[in-house]
């Protein structure tokens, strides 16, 4: 059986992954800041099991504290890994602070190579080892008064290719990829 | 089940894409210069029929008459054109002549758009309408000596885009397949075309993440996906099945 961490997945894309999976028979630790969404979503009735664990993504012990508690829930084995959580903050160029700035960057860049760091081992010792990264077509265009946003996205894309190498010298097996959505 | 037609897959990438979709049922109509290994190949036991049609798309009838070929076999059928054919050529920049490059390029980048041409009216009447053309990672990096093969496969990479916004509407998706290094005869003329191919080879090796070349069962997995409902918004684009040698 598959063993996958979703990383922000209580709505949308990250909702139909988890159902997706769970279709397939997998068993799904969901990671979010939305406990009630997360919780619902895991409770219901599917194929594969699934448990939530609630985390803020935004410090590097959130990241820490929900990363190991992901694998406390799955006796320290995982085999897909799928990063999905991020934010697209606007505003006019003029009201940018650095402190939303940083909020920004740490949550749709800092955390996901935090979790690919702290993972890289765990998902060595799978025979099917995978990161996935949700980047955006805004890594290829961007718009007015969301700089944090394509810039983080078209970092991703960057940082997977840096995993792809890193994970696979370690493993030659955990593949790095982003998906543009 | 579908109906697939196979542009050149008597051996390579192509032959595991014709196994493959026939494992799960597809009914595969091939086309290929190389009669004696395409015929066996559709011989051979699988769950989807299999025909073999000897033509060389290269030439604008030989394409034109493939598809008519695959629609009389399927009964006006076909959801998947999944367009494999390719020549690698290599030679000293001087020794190109007109000729071998408009024989590689009527191969590489006519033979594609005039395959999915034709083809279009039958890819429009399926609910599942998928247009898959190997370009390679050769799209996005060159060598010296095959001139024709990294500008046909760039040139791959605009078809696509061409061709998604044109079938989009009519609901066909149209994408390119990137293989990197993948182990098969087609690459002999690019090896032959270095001074030490075996300390080529070995040093190739150490740069790609994945520390090997591939082989063709690595590429029929997306085949299958872009050959399939689960693909369905995605088009005019290009995936890259390389091993991680262009992310490095």
């Amino acid at each position: 059986m598959t063993a996958v961490l979703v990383v922000g997945g209580a709505s949308g894309i990250g909702t139909a992954v988890v159902r997706g999976f769970r279709q397939k028979g997998a068993d799904v630790t969901l990671v979010d800041i939305d406990r009630p969404t997360g919780v619902a979503l895991c409770a219901e009735v599917g194929p594969g099991t699934a448990r939530f664990i609630e985390c803020n993504l935004g410090t590097a012990e959130g990241v820490t504290d929900a990363v190991d508690a992901a694998l406390v829930s799955t006796g320290g084995l995982l085999d897909v890994v799928f990063y999905n959580a991020g934010r697209p903050d606007a505003r006019p160029l003029a009201d940018w602070t650095v402190d939303l700035w940083d909020r920004t960057r740490a949550l749709n860049l800092r955390s996901p190579f935090l979790v690919a760091q702290r993972m890289a081992d765990v998902l060595a010792k799978s025979a099917h080892g995978r990161i996935i990264v949700t980047s955006s077509t805004g890594a290829f265009r961007s718009h007015s008064g969301m700089g944090a946003y394509h810039a983080s996205k078209a970092g991703r894309l960057g940082l997977v290719r840096a995993l792809a190498d890193a994970c696979a010298i370690a493993a030659s097996k955990c593949t790095g990829w982003s998906l543009a959505a | 089940m579908s109906v697939a037609l196979v542009v050149g897959g008597a051996t390579g990438i192509g032959a595991q894409a014709v196994r493959a979709l026939r494992d799960r049922g597809d009914d595969v109509i091939l086309v290929d210069i190389n009669e004696h290994a395409g015929v066996a190949l559709c011989e051979e036991p699988a769950r989807g029929r299999a025909t073999f049609v000897l033509e060389d798309v290269s030439v604008v009838d030989g394409a034109t008459r493939s598809v008519d070929a695959a629609l009389a076999w399927a009964d006006g059928r076909l959801d998947t054109v999944f367009f494999n054919a390719g020549r690698l050529d290599a030679r000293p920049l001087a020794q190109w002549t007109p000729e071998l490059w408009d024989n590689a390029l009527a191969l590489n980048l006519r033979a594609p758009f005039f395959v999915v041409q034709r083809a279009a009216a039958a890819l429009v009447a399926s609910t599942v309408g998928r247009v898959i053309i190997t370009a390679s990672t050769g799209a996005f990096r060159g060598h010296a000596g095959m001139p024709a093969y990294h500008a046909s496969k760039a040139g791959v990479i605009g078809l696509v885009r061409v061709l998604a916004d044109e079938l989009g509407p009519d609901g066909v998706t149209v994408n390119a397949l990137c293989p990197g290094w993948i182990e098969t005869p087609f690459n002999d003329t690019y090896w032959q075309h270095q001074a030490d191919a075996v300390a080529m080879a070995s040093a190739l090796d150490s740069t790609i993440p994945l520390r090997r070349q591939g082989t063709p069962a690595d590429v029929t997995g997306t085949v299958l996906f872009l050959a399939s409902e689960a693909s369905q918004y995605i088009t005019g684009t290009s995936i890259v099945i390389d091993g991680g040698y262009t992310a490095v």
